[in-house]
């Protein structure tokens, strides 16, 4: 410690660096405990089917087997895993048990067993006999509405949850437009694919209560899904979180632990289960969607009438479909305020395996719709796409759908920026001088909102101490999942910036729940916005206190001292002063205690961050093969706390919406609903190979609700990415394709079925 | 029937780890993988996929990197392994593992043992290098958080800082 820090805006790598180059960062499953029995599951190979017989007295009996479940011995506690605030319980349909005795997917859990290891416990599965009875399954959302279609959940009509908002006079406004444009769009289904597969553990100790090591985004709400799960009080149910490979939410949820914890009750035993990456495949993905846009546009660009309908399939369970049905509702409505808007959604069952949340949360998916559409009615009127945008869209200033006014916004800036970098406007005009043969070349560009958190219509809350401690140092006692996105780091900057000490003289604890206040876990882009405000105001009462007792101690009033450069000095006399360490003892002697901040940080506002992505693309249109060669990625994220790590975030968010646009995609069988490849080499994640020039522009704001004016980042650089590739096909070919992912397959169907109206 | 891997054959494997002679004893089915991490705690390297498409338990075997989820351990026998925990010398770390800190080359970190052994067999096979070697040396090794192009960059700055004989 000693400089004169601002260590706020640093490139400060992050701090578990050392730790990850070398090895020795401790993931869940090196953690593992050697006596630890292995538990796995039975999972359906029927998308839909009534277990009408099972006997598990062979598996019983198996050497090394200590418990076999199945439906007929597991808790009947209906839940959703999904649940994460008090009011879920009536939001969310609590549709999922444990173990089911009706078989909703491929990949529905049947039976569980726990052994001495993992030969045996897959060897006692092997000698389950379970008799389905199978029952007619459905897997498309336009299927599942039919009246005559198989029942997911009873008394349902297969919809888990319907959205119906209307602002304005929507219909009067669309009748009043010179123009309008009614489209519908398509998405897939991706998976997360974090390279750490859902693992976890639990320990239970002598005194009755129970450890849960778990890779999970959300250790507080994971805690108490368990405790509420399988009946057991809270304070039993102690969770753990190691460092973690991966999220982008697939572990946005209850995973693997009631299982693991339940088998740990049941045999007094230490249980070890995680994923293989099959199983990692079925867990959960991106929800499919239909949307259908109908938009009133008038002869210059101004949008007058708005109207979606979404269509999402949340498959065999709906998890948080209806909060990811929600989202998408808010994300469409907040880019282009209109005040004749209608939206409905409708969340539907099928017998795919449950959707669920991904980087981005339903937003990725109306953007694709709106970004398109708003590049069709740009062609249309003969505007360019820019300014199609910079007139309708969101400013500082406007009412958010989610019931707050946006204070920053660097949108028109993400796009001036980024279309000026690309060259967009000399490109887009003439996409012909930039291709030849069968290589077409163009460009298109897209933006997005996003959110820091889901305040106000949930009732976020993040709580943070900070201990000053015997040697001068701080701890940061924060719930928050750092999950690879830079989240301890920025804590630990923030915490810094404040207290006037470099990033070293602040230890961030690890998740433990016996250890760590409060926070609802890694979600929604609100870490740097609700835990780093959390962080904040900690730190600031710790730094109250610290002025407080050094005015004491040094006989001068409160207001004389200040903090900085790892001291705490009277202003007018700089030598006059403690050092942090001289601090903590004189503190011990005359209080008796540490020297302790804390706060509880419940945000009303949010802040959106925004993003405007611009795509150069070639098809080859002899084999409809797309490559993106240059992308760019303008973002507003307010104050930018770390450029290293939001860089980090940008790039790799763009990495994943690359993805999601061209390659990534869940083939189900169209008969069976099984996942036809569920593997690294069949579903296609892009390689290094397959990266475009990839160019981030950070477009800085101020938001006046964040730590030091700072929003959330993590979610939004995904979202753009897809329409603007969209967009950029049709600048270079001249055809429009609603239906991602723009395979080669895909491509060269809609250049065909042009090629064929021509003719 | 045997159940369980108490009662299973096990045989005496020597080979050389990180630079140390080690004697372990495995089962003819093991895997190198599994006698790294179980047998040996070397926890560094990661499983990903079990069947060598995410490249997360790269490790050198004889210098050459392969996916130690596909490489029987017996067939170690003799040979010269090399983890992440064998990385740096001395104590020190290598420029590629320098180079990742300062970049930010790795998020989550899952794949970055992996990651980093691919890039130092390249960096021992090849004195220069282009974007395209990289491409080529990392094309077993899946990374779902940067994107690559910070892994990029910290690779031609390691090679870079060789090049003019820094470190």
């Amino acid at each position: 410690m000693g400089t004169d820090s601002h260590v706020v805006g640093r490139r400060v790598p992050r701090l578990e660096s050392w730790d990850k180059v070398t090895g020795r960062a401790r993931y869940t499953a090196d953690l593992r405990p050697a006596d630890a029995l292995f538990a796995t599951c039975l999972r359906s190979p029927y998308a839909h089917a009534r277990v009408a017989y099972i006997d598990s007295s062979a598996a019983e009996q198996l050497p090394g087997v200590y418990a076999v479940v199945t439906h007929a011995n597991a808790p009947e506690k209906r839940f959703n895993r999904a649940n994460k605030w008090p009011g879920d319980l009536d939001f969310l349909p609590q549709d999922e048990t444990l173990l089911t005795s009706v078989a909703r997917h491929v990949g529905d859990r049947i039976a569980v067993v726990a052994a001495v290891d993992e030969d045996a416990a897959r060897e006692a599965l092997s000698l389950i006999r379970v008799e389905f009875e199978v029952l007619p399954a459905v897997f498309h959302v336009s299927d599942a509405t039919q009246p005559e279609a198989p029942t997911v959940h009873e008394g349902t009509g297969n919809v888990a949850a319907r959205v119906s908002i209307e602002t304005g006079d929507f219909a009067k406004a669309l009748a009043s437009a010179d123009l309008i444009f009614e489209q519908r769009y398509t998405t897939h289904a991706a998976n997360q694919c974090p390279i750490e597969p859902h693992v976890c553990f639990t320990v239970p100790d002598d005194h009755g209560r129970i450890t849960i090591f778990s890779s999970t985004q959300l250790p507080f709400t994971v805690q108490r899904a368990v405790a509420n799960v399988l009946g057991i009080a809270l304070d039993r149910v102690r969770l753990v979180k190691p460092e973690i490979g991966g999220g982008f939410g697939s572990k946005d949820e209850l995973g693997l632990e009631a299982l693991c914890t339940l088998l740990a009750l049941r045999t007094g035993r230490a249980v070890y289960m995680e994923y293989t990456r099959e199983e990692e495949f079925y867990h959960s993905h991106r929800h499919p969607a239909t949307i259908f846009l109908t938009t009133g546009v008038r002869r210059d660009g101004t949008i007058v009438a708005r109207g979606a309908k979404v269509l999402e399939n949340t498959g065999a369970y709906a998890s948080m479909g209806p909060k990811v049905l929600k989202a998408g509702f808010y994300h469409w409505a907040g880019l282009y305020p209109c005040a004749d808007m209608r939206f409905e959604g409708l969340c539907v069952y099928t017998n795919l395996p449950p959707s669920g949340a991904f980087r981005g949360y339903g937003n990725p998916q109306v953007t694709f719709a709106m970004e398109s559409q708003m590049d069709e009615i740009a062609a249309a009127i003969g505007i360019d796409p820019v300014e199609l945008r910079l007139k309708n869209a969101v400013r500082r200033g406007d009412r958010h759908p989610l019931g707050f006014t946006v204070e920053s916004c660097g949108l028109e800036n993400c796009l001036k920026q980024g279309a000026e970098w690309i060259g967009f406007a000399e490109k887009r005009e003439n996409p012909s001088a930039i291709s030849e043969g069968d290589v077409q070349r163009g460009v298109g560009c897209a933006c997005a909102i996003h959110v820091s958190g889901a305040q106000p219509s949930a009732p976020e809350v993040s709580s943070a101490v900070l201990r000053l401690e015997e040697d001068g140092t701080f701890t940061l006692l924060s719930g928050t999942a750092e999950i690879g996105t830079g989240t301890t780091t920025v804590l630990a900057q923030i915490a810094a910036e404040v207290l006037g000490i470099d990033v070293e003289g602040v230890h961030v604890v690890p998740v433990d729940t016996d250890q760590v206040p409060y926070d609802p876990g890694a979600y929604g882009s609100r870490t740097t916005f609700i835990a780093g405000g959390a962080a904040k105001l900690a730190a600031e009462d710790a730094r109250h206190r610290l002025l407080d007792f050094v005015a004491r101690e040094l006989d001068v009033p409160p207001q004389a001292v200040v903090c900085g450069r790892g001291r705490v000095y009277v202003a007018s006399e700089p030598d006059r002063g403690l050092t942090f360490p001289e601090i903590a003892r004189a503190f011990a002697r005359s209080d008796g205690t540490h020297l302790v901040g804390e706060a509880t940080y419940s945000p009303k506002q949010n802040a959106p961050p925004f993003a405007a992505a611009f795509a150069e693309v070639t098809v080859d249109v002899g084999t409809g093969i797309i490559r993106v060669d240059r992308l760019v990625l303008a973002q507003d994220a307010g104050v930018v706390i770390n450029p290293l790590m939001l860089e980090g975030q940008m790039e790799g968010g763009a990495y994943q919406g690359l993805g999601y646009a061209i390659s990534e995609e869940l083939v189900f069988d169209p008969d069976t609903g099984r996942i036809l490849n569920p593997d690294l080499m069949d579903y296609r994640l892009p390689t290094p190979a397959d990266m475009p020039e990839l160019h981030t522009i950070i477009v800085e704001t101020s938001d006046p609700s964040g730590p030091f004016g700072a929003k959330g980042a993590g979610e939004i650089p995904l979202v753009p990415i897809a329409p603007a590739v969209a967009n950029a096909v049709f600048n270079a070919t001249g055809v429009r394709i609603r239906d991602l992912p723009l395979t080669p397959e895909r491509v060269l169907r809609a250049l065909r079925e042009r090629s064929a109206a021509e003719q | 029937m045997t159940i369980g891997r108490s009662a299973a054959v096990r045989l005496s494997l020597e080979f050389l780890v990180n630079g140390e002679h080690v004697r372990v004893e495995v089962e003819p089915r093991e895997r190198l993988l599994e006698v790294l991490r179980r047998s040996l705690g070397l926890l560094g390297t990661k499983e990903g996929c079990g069947y060598g498409e995410c490249g997360a338990c790269t490790v050198l075997l004889d210098r050459l990197p392969v996916a130690s989820c596909l490489v029987l351990a017996v067939m170690a026998r003799g040979r010269e392994v090399t983890t992440i925990e064998g990385l740096g010398r001395d104590g020190h770390p290598s420029l590629l593992q320098q180079a990742f800190v300062e970049f930010g080359a790795l998020q989550c970190g899952f794949c970055t043992p992996g990651i980093l052994i691919s890039l130092e067999a390249l960096m021992a096979e090849q004195q220069e290098f282009s974007r395209a070697d990289l491409h080529r040396a990392l094309a077993g090794n899946i990374c779902r958080c940067t994107g690559y192009r910070k892994i990029e960059e910290a690779a031609l700055a390691a090679l870079e800082t060789r090049s003019h004989g820094y470190g």
